[in-house]
């Protein structure tokens, strides 16, 4: 120790010490002296982008030329391409299994990805040209349905990404809405779509059906709850009774962040507490020097309790 | 010089290099167990997120420490501007005290300090001489500070702050009217700061801080990019309308992404590959605006169809080279950290601006009305 060891200078020390056979030394040392190189990352994205593209250029052109196209010509080809898309994926994609399951095949997931976009655009011109739903978004909830369901069967979490935002869409929300909706109403969907999204991540993965996916329900139910409760923080009327929810849901955000060693929740439960405490103390109180003395009391004592979790429990990034 | 032993560096990102090759399967759990205990370093650390939220705390309080002797003290002008300069002072103090008296490594709240000093020595510099805060003197100071924080603590994030500044002094200069001289001007600071750094980092061979450089060489390179694209940069300043100066960045824009590919490609440099494919990116997006042309709706599926051909041409062309690789560089994913990037992303699509945005249903029509139900498809029909 001491000596300004470089990784490949380790590695050989281990291979010497018998840690690494000859063949680990060997795979190790190509890829900190990048002989191998993978340009995994940067493929996926290329396709990712593609796909996106692809469909935003769809909708912009039948937007343009919806007249010229006529109805029947615009839904033939989003039918052909789903199909298309939708067949390749049941044909090629892997059976189905309740743990993690790797692509068949390289840009497997961006097919399945691409089908599932273009069947909401074809959702989306339905409803539009034809109102067969009604206007009660009920198409959106179809689509939440059929995403989640393919997300689960192809093990493909962007999908259920898109599943769990159209159904957020479903339920009238949109983060930019708090801006400018900031109704019980609309809090109150916030509260059931966090609330559903936490119970039905937990109860799968309690049934073992691909347990991989919980953080995915977790980070988003989490931040739904309480994005839910602080926005009604300031209320006139019924603020307090928000602050209660949300000082609640931040505790029991910590407790089971610290219980289960999962520190994002730590953090969510911590930031969303303290902006949502302050939010209405200094609301209440008013004055600026009362207000900087309260920042500084009540961060050293914020900071204390981290310091003293991060030195007991915080691992090591 | 570095706060931290050059040791320890090596060592915290050795630690993260052999837990990520256990879990990509390349080492057993008993080798990790032998191997870990050889890198362990004399320093506190914590995850990330408790450093990110003990960060927001410390600069909040630092923050209201001084707003409350300044409110106190009810200082103006010249004592405002000796308050910032002590709590520089004061709080970079703090920051070397906590690091050497509590080894604290990226912990979040010796970092808040260390920011808070540089901050106010931009406050204070901004101020100082001047009745009205100087931008130039501010993001002089601002450049300067970031930059001490980069060689004393290591952070990379204000390596990066630095690079961006020191881009921006030129746009300060009020003796230079021109646009033009003043991306120039730009232009030159960051190439030198992309030369100097591409040494630094050579220098090392990608061991710490040759991974630090090659972010900054990097940052450099994008802002270069910036400068020359007067289509992504008007927010920056108004272009003059000088017909040679434009369509000599319109083939800068054009020359400088397969640069960086080369470059990239030769030195096998990570964050010079992706920023390049990007700025490769960003000018095919350019070109209908810069010459003037009609942005058509099928330009989109176009620029898709050729990004996926890309991918699938080199993903092809990749696998059929001699053990599935050509000159070392391979389609497949090698580390876990591959792919727990990419899930990353995909658990972020959910928060994509193209999320589907709450419906109210207007009467339908031909060419207005509705929203799609998926991202990334809101377009009316």
């Amino acid at each position: 120790m001491g000596t300004r060891l470089t990784t490949i200078e380790r590695l050989e020390r281990w291979k010497e010490a018998g840690v690494i056979t000859e063949a680990q030394h060997g795979a190790l040392v190509d890829i900190v002296a990048r002989n191998r190189f993978s340009i995994y990352v940067e493929l996926n994205a290329l396709l990712y982008v593609g796909v996106v593209s692809i469909v935003a250029g769809l909708g912009w052109t039948f937007r343009d030329y919806v007249v010229n196209l006529g109805d029947v010509a615009i839904l033939s080809i989003l039918g052909l391409l789903m199909a298309g898309a939708f067949g390749y994926c049941f044909t090629k994609g892997p059976a189905y299994t309740n743990d993690e399951s790797e692509s068949s095949a390289f840009g497997f997931d961006y097919v399945l990805y691409f089908a599932c976009l273009v069947m909401s655009a074809t959702l989306a011109f339905i409803e539009a040209r034809f109102a067969v739903f009604h206007g009660w978004d009920t198409h959106l909830l179809f689509a939440a349905l059929v995403f989640g369901a393919l997300a689960y069967r192809f093990d493909n979490r962007f999908v259920l990404s898109l599943a769990l935002s159209t159904l957020a869409g479903y339920l009238g929300l949109k983060i930019s809405a708090f801006d400018t909706l900031d109704t019980d109403r609309l809090r109150f969907a916030g509260f059931l779509y966090g609330a559903f999204l936490i119970g039905v991540g937990v109860l799968l993965h309690q049934r073992r059906i691909k347990a991989h996916f919980l953080d995915v329900y977790l980070q988003l139910g989490a931040n739904a709850l309480l994005l839910a409760a602080i926005s009604g923080v300031l209320e006139p009327d019924n603020g307090w009774a928000y602050l209660v929810v949300l000082l609640a849901l931040a505790a029991t955000s910590i407790y089971l962040g610290v219980r289960y060693r999962r520190f994002a929740f730590v953090t969510y439960g911590t930031l969303y507490g303290y902006a949502g405490l302050s939010a209405r103390l200094l609301d209440a109180m008013g004055g600026i020097i009362i207000g900087l003395t309260y920042f500084i009391v009540t961060g050293s004592i914020v900071v204390i309790l981290l310091v003293v979790l991060a030195r007991r429990i915080g691992r090591d990034e | 010089m570095m706060i931290y032993p050059q040791d320890d560096e090596r060592a915290i990102r050795q630690q993260r290099m052999v837990e990520d090759w256990t879990k990509s399967g390349l080492l057993q759990p008993e080798q990790r167990d032998r191997m870990i205990p050889e890198l362990q370093v004399d320093l506190r650390r914590t995850n990330r997120f408790l450093r990110i939220t003990l960060f927001i705390f410390g600069y909040l309080i630092v923050n209201s420490v001084v707003g409350l002797f300044a409110v106190f003290l009810d200082l103006r002008n010249e004592a405002g501007t000796v308050l910032a300069f002590v709590a520089a002072a004061g709080f970079f103090a703090l920051a070397q005290w906590m690091v050497s008296r509590y080894r604290l490594y990226r912990f979040g709240i010796e970092e808040a300090a260390a920011i808070a000093g540089a901050s106010f020595f931009t406050v204070g510099a901004a101020l100082f001489m001047h009745s009205n805060p100087s931008s130039l003197q501010a993001f002089l100071a601002a450049a300067g500070g970031a930059f001490i924080l980069f060689s004393r603590f290591g952070y990379v994030y204000a390596g990066v702050a630095a690079v961006v500044f020191a881009a921006v002094i030129p746009f300060n200069f009020e003796f230079v009217a021109s646009d033009t001289a003043r991306r120039l001007m730009a232009g030159v600071i960051l190439l030198l700061i992309f030369g100097l750094a591409r040494e630094r980092r050579k220098d090392h061979d990608w061991e710490f801080p040759g991974d630090s450089y090659g972010v900054l060489e990097t940052t450099a390179w994008i802002g270069l990019y910036l400068m020359a694209n007067l289509k992504l940069s008007p927010w920056l300043s108004s272009p003059d309308d000088v017909p040679q100066f434009y369509w000599a960045t319109y083939v800068a824009i054009w020359v400088l992404p397969p640069i960086g590919l080369f470059l990239a490609v030769r030195d096998r440099h990570r964050w010079m590959l992706d920023a390049s494919i990007v700025m490769a990116i960003v000018t095919m997006m350019s070109n209908k605006p810069y010459l003037g042309a009609e942005q058509k709706p099928w330009d989109p599926i176009l620029f898709g169809v050729l990004m996926i051909a890309i991918a699938l041409g080199v993903k092809r062309w990749l696998a059929s080279g001699a053990d599935g690789s050509r000159r070392g560089f391979i389609a497949e994913r090698l580390l876990a950290s591959e792919r727990e990037r990419l899930g990353v992303v995909g658990s972020a699509a959910a928060l994509a601006p193209g999320a589907p945005a709450p419906h109210s249903h207007p009467a339908p029509e031909i060419g207005g009305g509705g929203r799609s139900g998926g991202a990334g498809a809101s377009g009316k029909y």
